[in-house]
């Protein structure tokens, strides 16, 4: 017999806001979420700006023992620690007496906590031997035992989101992390669907959540030359398919769904948001970051979710696209789309909350996802703002600029990462 | 839903006494340790100064010829996985593109688009050298002779003294990113980044995905080095490595044994390929063994403390052994990670007594440590490797250094010399050391 | 006191070998650097900075390789470089030879105006000024 797969709970942290509605109200409103970066003075970086989730504080999320048992948390698995509780009450999981909990996992698509920046520069300029132009690792390992924290170097670790989440709610059943870069939390709810199929979980909280926005993540990805330097236009910088794109916007926060078994959630007379019907993931194996020309591993992946959900293609009612504002990824995710769905790819609309929210790689996926449930709720969908100057390799349908009303009853989500990684979601509001 | 039957058909081992799963079971069987002092940096100032070093490996014997220039941003764990990866495609007898354009085989015998990839990694070390020198181009007073503060204003603008490609090194998921490319694996692709339990969770996936459809082969296990200056300062500063044995590196590991008293860093990686029953068969494969079942669980009771019971272990086990359609009865082969740490050895003994009752002072345990160390994610998949090689060849290489048990470890721990082994059925387990999340399988010898 | 051209050659030679992995013959001046030594996109940032320590020189992004220019959707029209595209181009990469690309302005084969030597006479300009 086969299980069935639907979400019953979803709670977020993004740049614009710490709970479900003001979030969404600011995405349909077309409010961008970028500004200058405060986190740290990035005054003189290439790129100047970000968006940051602002004046987050966990303890509004935890009580105080959960707060005590939690607080040397990273910054992102605080984000996801907050997401995962407004999920859990969002779905009505916390009201439960009894839950077999060796039946109820996580699966995240968790970052890495940031690095331990200031202690970690120090060291390596103590250690530097500056005569001889190397490092001397006597001198740093001295240095490096004084200054680094055991505790900030244990909640670097990616799993560790995961581990709290685990612990706040005594959850013991399977407990992975997948850290396939921008991928990531798509990958994560894909591959947690499939878990519940299966029967190695009844109920599993899966999203992501990642916080780049510090020194060395904003270099990496300056040096690269993957993120937009519009520093003199913040709100505007986040263009997908316009032409004049250049770059994506480094964005952090904490998108976490409940996942639970049909039987299961109506048994306890859940809401069921929308059920998960599809999910593909292929890899480019390709090369390190240009993504095949052809598009074949996004196509593959659309093509793999559209067929694991037994839908017909002129059914999906909206595509959520990784659209990262970047050259090649808009135009390489249209040509995917256009292979998938040929001549009907115009009639389908497609829009990247990436324009206001940011780009929050291992949690976009996550977020992105919640906002396909919020339309279909609404039956509205989000525009992709900054959308001004046409670009003839970016021809479909993206939503410029004002949200729409629609009909939505299917939608689909793609996340593509560094490293080849595509991976697709198709949901469906529920008809039992 | 389909539900394939799936076996194991190739093994890549990269480990401190071998390239090659051969090689290091044989030098494992030989009694020979991986365990020495460190030469790849200066270890003297550090509390702990040995660990299991990998010194002749050269990544470009793993890639095709057009490879190569990817070899400068491959970071030590991917040129681990690399390795790992080509070694199990040649012991699997897959041609893949690799082997092809390396001219040792005239054309590609496998789907590409059917060759899926499940790799476990940790978190990936910055190379220190190249990141130190970068940031030390950025301090307010780079006269001074000493105490040179660094100015995060100055490295806005001197960020470009690092390698614009920095980050590409240090992203997990490059390992699998890597691998699908040089053996052009485009079917589903994952990385796993559970530390100790990486590899039993990424086969644990990989086995599940051939089992419903989605792939006829995929390459998985997991691949790590801790071999640098902050691989080995983060276990320091965390409690977690034998810090008393400088002098005499190859009895610092001791697993389950009475004067244990921590793990020692590593490096190396294991790949398995998994493989569809039928696929295998219709290409002639040779077939080691069959993955009969897998569970997973995690200690909720906290990410850094032990659960002295082994809970989220027995958990974990027992559903594994639920899915293979077994009972603990059956099994008579049991793998623990063994990492010679004194309440995490502790735990898995008293796991092991918690499921397998009586039993659990018979059934031989095969242990590695001793000789290989601890290099968190790539580590179970040796031992996995190794599992499936012992029970091929019927013999079971001995744990070093486990010499007089605790008695909160009693076990038949395979020690001192090797032992004939007739095993048909093995259980597996590895829980990550921080965060709790636990992976564990259930092998069989023979396909019937 | 400025090199030959000999010696400019040679330096990028070494250059080229260490970030593309190729053998020593197989950087002729006329090599594209795409095409004939197999270069993706981040490889170029990888010359680049490699070229900036071997020449002490900066190399401000767009200069030597302007994918500002080249991936500017304006400029192309059903998959050929209109003429002011390649009038922009032109001025910005003096150190091309466009002799091939202006007779058949397939976006596809902008990439072969990276030669080898395309960067030999950019250093050129750079080190002589």
């Amino acid at each position: 017999m086969n299980r069935r797969v639907v979400i019953t709970g979803i709670g977020w942290i993004t740049p614009l806001g710490h709970d479900i509605e003001t979030a969404w109200g600011n995405i349909l409103a077309g409010n961008s979420g970028v500004a200058p970066t405060t986190i740290f003075d990035a005054k003189t970086f290439p790129t100047t700006f970000s968006a940051e989730v602002k004046d987050f504080d966990l303890k509004k999320f935890l009580n105080d023992d959960e707060f005590e048992d939690h607080r040397n948390v990273s910054r992102q698995a605080g984000f996801a620690l907050a997401a995962a509780k407004m999920a859990w009450k969002n779905s009505g999981l916390d009201a439960l007496p009894a839950l077999d909990k060796t039946m109820v996992g996580i699966y995240l698509g968790g970052g890495e906590g940031p690095l331990d920046f200031t202690s970690f520069a120090q060291a390596a300029i103590d250690g530097w031997d500056y005569d001889g132009n190397d490092l001397d690792a006597t001198r740093w390992a001295e240095v490096a035992a004084k200054v680094l924290s055991p505790v900030k170097e244990l909640e670097q670790d990616p799993n560790m989101a995961a581990s709290h989440i685990g612990h706040c709610f005594g959850l013991e059943g399977p407990n992975f992390n997948t850290l396939t870069a921008c991928a990531a939390s798509t990958q994560a709810i894909g591959e947690a669907t499939h878990m519940i199929r299966y029967g190695d979980a009844d109920i599993m909280i899966s999203g992501g959540c990642h916080s780049m926005i510090h020194p060395l993540g904003v270099t990496g990805f300056n040096l690269l030359t993957a993120l937009s330097n519009r520093n003199d236009s913040p709100t505007t910088a986040s263009r997908p398919f316009d032409r004049t794109r250049d770059g994506f916007v480094l964005g952090e926060g904490a998108g976490m769904l409940i996942l639970e078994e049909l039987e299961h959630a109506q048994k306890r007379g859940a809401t069921i948001l929308a059920e998960i019907v599809g999910y593909g993931s292929t890899a480019d194996a390709f090369r390190i970051t240009d993504i095949h020309e052809d598009a074949r591993g996004g196509i593959a992946a659309m093509r793999m979710a559209i067929e694991d959900a037994g839908v017909d293609l002129k059914s999906i009612d909206y595509i959520s696209a990784h659209g990262t504002s970047t050259a090649e990824n808009d135009k390489i995710e249209t040509k995917a789309i256009r292979g998938v769905f040929g001549d009907h790819a115009p009639n389908v609309p497609v829009s990247s909350v990436k324009s206001m929210m940011g780009h929050l790689i291992a949690a976009a996926g996550a977020c992105e996802l919640i906002t396909c449930i919020l339309a279909i709720r609404d039956q509205v969908l989000p525009p992709t703002v900054n959308y001004e100057n046409p670009d003839p390799l970016c021809d479909l349908d993206y939503v410029p600029n004002e949200k729409r009303p629609a009909n939505v009853k299917t939608c689909l989500s793609n996340s593509f990462g560094f490293g080849g990684q595509n991976d697709t979601l198709v949901i469906r509001a529920f008809e039992g | 839903m389909s539900n394939k039957r799936v076996v194991i058909t190739g093994l890549g081992v990269v480990s401190p006494v071998g390239l090659g799963i051969d090689e290091t079971f044989d030098a494992l069987v030989e009694k020979q340790c991986g365990v020495r002092r460190i030469e790849s940096f200066d270890p003297s100032k550090f509390a702990s100064q040995i660990g299991g070093e990998i010194r002749d490996l050269k990544v470009n014997n793993y890639v095709f010829k057009k490879y190569r220039k990817s070899v400068k941003v491959m970071a030590r764990d991917i040129e681990l996985a690399v390795a790992a990866a080509y070694l199990a495609v040649k012991d699997g007898g897959l041609n893949t593109k690799c082997v092809v354009d390396r001219e040792e085989a005239d054309a590609v015998n496998i789907d590409s688009t059917r060759f899926g990839a499940n790799i476990g990694a940790g978190l990936i070390c910055a190379d220190l050298n190249e990141l130190a020198g970068a940031l030390s181009t950025a301090v307010d007073n780079p006269e001074a002779p000493i105490d040179r503060a660094f100015s995060l204003g100055k490295w806005g603008e001197k960020m470009s003294n690092l390698t614009p490609l920095w980050l590409l090194k240090f992203l997990p998921n490059m390992l699998a990113c890597h691998v699908t490319i040089v053996h052009d694996c485009q079917a589903p692709s994952n990385t796993i980044t559970c530390g100790e339990a990486s590899s039993h969770l990424a086969i644990g996936e990989a086995f599940r995905t051939i089992k419903r459809g989605a792939a006829d082969v995929c390459i998985c296990g997991g691949a790590e080095s801790k071999m640098n200056p902050m691989g080995l300062m983060r276990p320091i500063l965390n409690n977690r490595v034998v810090t008393d044995y400088n002098d005499r590196p190859e009895q610092a590991c001791r697993p389950f044994d009475e004067k244990r008293s921590g793990s020692v860093i590593s490096e190396g990686g294991g790949l398995l390929i998994l493989e569809d029953y039928e696929h295998a068969k219709a290409r002639n494969a040779t077939i080691y063994g069959e993955v009969l079942g897998f569970g997973a669980s995690a200690n909720a009771s906290h990410w850094r403390d032990v659960q002295s019971d082994g809970r989220a272990l027995q958990i974990a086990a027992r559903k594994a052994v639920a899915d293979a359609g077994v009972s603990f009865d059956d099994i008579d082969l049991i793998n623990p990670a063994g990492l010679g740490l004194s309440k995490e050895d502790a735990a898995e003994a008293a796991a092991i007594h918690g499921v397998f009752g009586k039993k659990a002072t018979e059934t031989p345990v095969l242990c590695t440590k001793g000789a290989l160390g601890n290099n968190g994610a790539g580590s179970g998949a040796i031992d996995l490797a190794v599992t499936v090689k012992a029970m091929q060849r019927g013999v079971c290489p001995p744990s070093l250094n486990t010499e007089s048990l605790t008695a909160d470890c009693q076990l038949n721990v395979v020690r001192k010399d090797p032992i004939d082994l007739r095993a048909e059925l093995a259980l597996s387990f590895a829980g990550a050391l921080s965060g709790g999340q636990t992976g564990a399988l259930v092998l069989r010898r023979s396909v019937s | 006191m400025s090199m030959s051209r000999d010696e400019v050659f040679t330096k990028v030679k070494d250059v080229l070998v260490d970030a593309l992995g190729v053998d020593d013959d197989e950087v002729s001046e006329e090599a594209t650097l795409t095409g004939d030594l197999g270069a993706e996109s981040i490889d170029f940032l990888d010359i680049v900075f490699r070229l900036e320590k071997t020449f002490e020189i900066k190399i401000p992004r767009g200069e030597l390789f302007p994918d500002d220019i080249m991936n500017n959707a304006e400029y192309v029209e059903n998959g050929r470089m209109t003429q002011k595209g390649m009038d922009t181009l032109k001025a910005a990469m003096p150190h091309a030879d466009f002799s091939d690309f202006e007779k058949d302005p397939d976006v596809s084969k902008m990439s072969d105006l990276f030669t080898v030597k395309t960067i030999v006479n950019y250093v050129e300009s750079k080190t002589a000024a």
